[in-house]
């Protein structure tokens, strides 16, 4: 029944199989492959180590584990599942050995059997840490009586690097099958099919398997009690002094080997019910130097200083607040002011030391993300992958951690996987919160925050608001030229016209024009304060760029409606303010040569819009089509004539015909001949082209 | 504050641009540290001498007294406080005459507020952008307005300083051009905008006093 209810406590651990790379044996039936079969992992196979004929004397075989297995709770389970019936051990034990190069000539140690047993035959304990197999000779249940025999131990967090079975002989008592066998199966030989050991935890206690030492003898009933006995792992072994011993001046002391942040100590009464009253008016003093060296406690407390006492198989957990000092420090001392005889009395003392985990990567979508002083998420991410480190010894059961997300999770969750995987939060700021597990199943009192920040999509933002919204200004602004123009058209006999002109032209510019420009400085702020993928940043690069040029024709379109600049002078001047824009920032240098005033001749709106549009497209063609360097636009008014002429020192204009370009020429001519001027091209000495454009002024 | 910072005011009606330029210049790791946006000119005459800017962002266009005035009045009272004017407009005219007025460059609104950072501690640390239809203007104004006084005209240098940036050469070919460094182009050129701002600037507040009021 126990056995029962142990099988499945066990199996509902998470447990990671120990890898072996290679097996030895002092005999073995069969090839080499067939003992192989003992390690590649599947529990049935027709053959595995057996030893047939060789059933006069114990047979070995050694299993050398791939890394060295570090844990304090190991389960060893050995499958004979071969098909032949009780094929399995007889008489047999486990050892191990921590030696780097496990041998024969290594050497084992008994394998501290915490609890065994076997599916289809009784095991007990033998002589010497071996386990015997009572005799069977039928089969009573009609089915295979495969074995399976599992053994747990507690190792102690041993470096071990490979186990040891040794099978020993027995003789049979049954009639004609009487003799030496290796088995209680009709052909005396066993099939060992598999050998797993699977590692079931890894204690965070550090104390175990600590040197204890104790000031004076101890209790002596049938056998003497170890001071050891408090940090061998089982709570059923107990130490207190002996009768001779007056609480004064007694102590146990324990020694970590190294220096350690303490999280909680465990005090552990016995198992039993006896003489509990000894666990109270405990004292336990915390050194960082060796007391023996006169060292003063850093830490201290006296524990239950009422005499009171925790139940049988109880344990009182003592955390940083309980005492004063310092939580931190190497020995342990535990005396007693308890005027109970054979105080103080313990089963076990551990110590569990800070565990804190640590972020060691972070990916949003399989994208690493840097994890220095500040976590950032890029907007449009659906899965954030927290890579997490305890560093600390020890590695619990069944779960590592538990963990939320303020803000998201209301409780904490639970995670054996040191790979935090989550459901990236909308945008916002957040803060992921990290609480390590002890083995005993307590929660470390320190917690882990780490917070982060998930970037806005940029649809999701401010700026792209601002965006839509000037899309839609921009659209007004369209449609108010349109109808601007229509009424100018209808305007054009009446004498309101220029106040009307003068007022579109101002307010489109005070309107709609802050209103870009409040745009286009939003998007740049936008750009400087969130990051942003770089696809993201271009794309508000160009929309910036695009609301900067909104702003450019929306100043050309108000230039040209503004009954201000109907003028020859202002003419000009729009021309070379234009070109200087136009190409300097494309690196053409442009030299202008013009008079410094300019006669006062009335220019109607609509030839000085024509003008400005050839002007512009021959100065695009330079652009585009010539490579030039250099553009030098010339200026005149001679013998009432509005003279442009541009020069560009390229490579020369295309052909009559064809060619790139060409259109924008006839646009241009077309343009200057609606308002009654002309518009020629010619190449210049130096390979260039001279653009000349003419206006009569009436 | 970042000591180094440059405090500056907007002195601007449209709010929006305004808060909008103010968060820009206001990002951490900024050069400016923008102080206050005032709406008028009138505003910003009571508020400047209480805390004095280093440097005066302008627009042209405001309610009440505008931009040019705004500027003449407050060089008048800080003569070393450096007024930049941030316009819609790219007319000429507006342009120039607020140049007179006493401002050290001007920027147009769409100008990226970057560009407007940097244009602020170049004027900041005595620099005078000219492009060179401006140049074409100062020269035809001091043709045209012969200045009180002879020291207040152009004298050779700065003449041959304005002709060669109204052929549209950068400073440095024009330092290389003329044998000097850039430091002395520009030296040049600031001093030809103060005789201009002496030359007009009563000119400009009898000009423009009369209209906003």
């Amino acid at each position: 029944m126990i056995l029962a209810i142990m099988t499945l406590a066990v199996s509902a651990r998470a447990r990671s199989s120990v890898a072996f790379r290679e097996v030895m044996t002092t005999y073995h039936a069969g090839t080499g492959e067939d003992v192989k079969r003992t390690i590649d992992g599947w529990e049935a196979s027709p053959k595995g180590w057996s030893v047939e004929p060789q059933f006069e004397q114990a047979q070995t075989a050694i299993f050398v584990a791939a890394e060295p297995i570090e844990a304090d709770l190991l389960n060893l389970t050995m499958f004979f599942m071969s098909g032949r019936p009780n094929a399995s051990f007889a008489y047999f034990s486990i050892s191990y050995t921590t030696d780097a190069q496990p041998g024969f000539q290594s050497e084992w140690h008994d394998l501290p059997m915490f609890n065994f047993g076997a599916t289809t035959s009784n095991l007990r304990r033998g002589p010497g840490n071996r386990l015997i197999a009572d005799e069977v000779s039928y089969i009573v249940t009609g089915k295979i009586p495969d074995n399976m025999i599992w053994i747990s131990a507690r190792t102690q967090r041993k470096a071990i690097t490979g186990f040891r079975i040794q099978v020993y002989p027995v003789v049979r008592n049954e009639g004609l099958l009487r003799g030496p066998a290796m088995s209680w199966s009709r052909d005396r030989d066993f099939v060992l099919t598999e050998f797993r050991v699977e590692v079931v935890s890894t204690t965070t206690n550090v104390a175990l398997g600590a040197p204890v030492t104790a000031t004076h003898p101890l209790y002596f009933e049938f056998e003497k009690m170890t001071a050891d006995a408090l940090t061998d792992g089982w709570p059923s072994t107990i130490a207190h002094p002996s009768e001779d011993v007056t609480g004064k001046g007694f102590h146990f002391e324990i020694d970590l080997g190294t220096e350690r942040a303490f999280d909680h100590l465990t005090l552990r009464q016995r198992g039993d019910t006896f003489n509990l009253d000894r666990f109270g008016k405990m004292r336990i003093c915390i050194y960082q130097q060796d007391p023996k060296e006169g060292a003063a406690p850093t830490w201290q407390v006296l524990n239950r200083p009422d005499g009171s006492y925790p139940a049988q198989g109880e344990a009182d957990i003592l955390r940083a607040s309980n005492g004063e000092g310092v939580f931190h420090g190497r020995y342990l001392r535990i005396s007693t002011e308890n005027p109970v005889p054979l105080s103080p009395m313990l089963a076990e003392v551990e110590v569990y030391e800070t565990r804190t985990a640590r972020l060691v990567s972070l990916k949003a979508d399989d994208r690493p993300l840097g994890v220095g002083s500040e976590l950032r998420i890029p907007p449009g991410a659906l899965r954030l992958a927290f890579q997490w480190e305890i560093p600390q010894s020890g590695k619990p059961y069944d779960r590592l951690y538990r963990w939320k997300v303020a803000g998201v999770n209301h409780d904490w969750q639970t995670s054996d996987s040191l790979l935090l995987e989550i459901p990236c939060p909308p945008a916002g700021e957040f803060q992921v919160e990290i609480q390590a597990a002890h083995s005993d199943g307590t929660w470390d009192a320190s917690v882990l925050r780490l917070p982060f920040t998930v970037s806005a999509r940029f649809t999701q933002t401010a700026a792209f608001l601002w965006l839509i919204g000037g899309v839609t200004l921009l659209i007004g602004v369209l449609v108010s030229r349109y109808f601007a123009r229509r009424k100018i058209a209808r305007l054009e006999a009446k004498s309101a016209l220029s106040a009307e002109r003068s007022r579109i032209a101002r307010n489109m510019h005070d309107d709609v024009g802050a209103r870009l420009a409040q745009l286009a400085v939003l998007q740049d702020v936008f750009a400087r304060e969130h990051s942003m993928a770089p696809a993201a940043k271009s794309d508000l690069a160009a929309l910036t760029a695009h609301t900067r040029e909104a702003m450019v024709s929306l100043d050309e379109a108000v230039w040209t409606v503004n009954p201000r600049n109907d003028t020859l002078s202002s003419l000009a001047a729009f021309l070379m303010q234009h070109a200087d824009h136009y190409l300097t920032p494309l690196g053409i240098a442009c030299r202008l040569d013009g008079p410094n005033t300019w006669p006062d001749v009335p220019l109607r709106a609509g030839i000085r819009h024509e003008v400005a549009l050839a002007f512009k497209e021959a100065l695009q063609n330079i652009v585009k089509h010539s490579a030039a360097s250099e553009v030098e636009l010339t200026l005149r008014h001679e013998a009432g004539r509005f003279i442009i002429r541009v020069a560009d020192n390229g490579c020369g204009f295309p052909e009559k015909t064809g060619g790139p370009g060409e259109d924008g020429l006839i646009n241009m001519r077309q343009r200057l001949e609606s308002i009654g001027g002309t518009c020629a091209w010619l190449p210049r000495e130096n390979g260039g082209t001279l653009v000349e454009m003419k206006l009569p002024l009436s | 504050m970042n000591p180094s910072t440059i405090p500056i005011v907007l002195i601007e009606d449209n709010e929006p641009y305004a808060r909008a330029l103010e968060k820009f210049f206001n990002l951490p790791g900024s050069a400016i540290d923008c102080r206050a946006i005032y709406g008028s000119s009138e505003q910003a005459l009571v508020e400047i001498p209480k805390n004095p800017p280093a440097v005066a962002l302008v627009d042209i266009n405001l309610p009440g007294q505008n931009g040019m005035e705004c500027i003449a009045q407050l060089k008048e009272l800080y003569p070393q406080l450096v007024c930049l004017v941030l316009t819609m407009y790219e007319e000429d005219h507006l342009i120039f005459d607020a140049l007179r007025a006493g401002a050290c460059g001007y920027l147009l609104k769409r100008t990226p507020p970057a560009e407007i950072a940097d244009a602020i501690q170049v004027a900041r640390d005595g620099g005078s952008p000219m492009s060179p239809h401006i140049a074409r203007q100062v020269v035809g104004f001091f043709h045209r307005s012969p200045p009180p006084k002879p020291d207040h005209s152009l004298t050779a240098r700065e003449q041959q300083v304005l002709d060669l940036l109204i052929d549209g050469k950068a400073y440095k070919e024009i330092a290389h051009d003329l044998g000097v460094s850039i430091d002395t182009v520009r030296t040049h050129v600031r001093k030809v905008y103060d005789k201009l701002h002496i030359h007009s600037r009563t000119e400009i507040i009898l000009k423009f006093g009369k209209k906003g009021r």
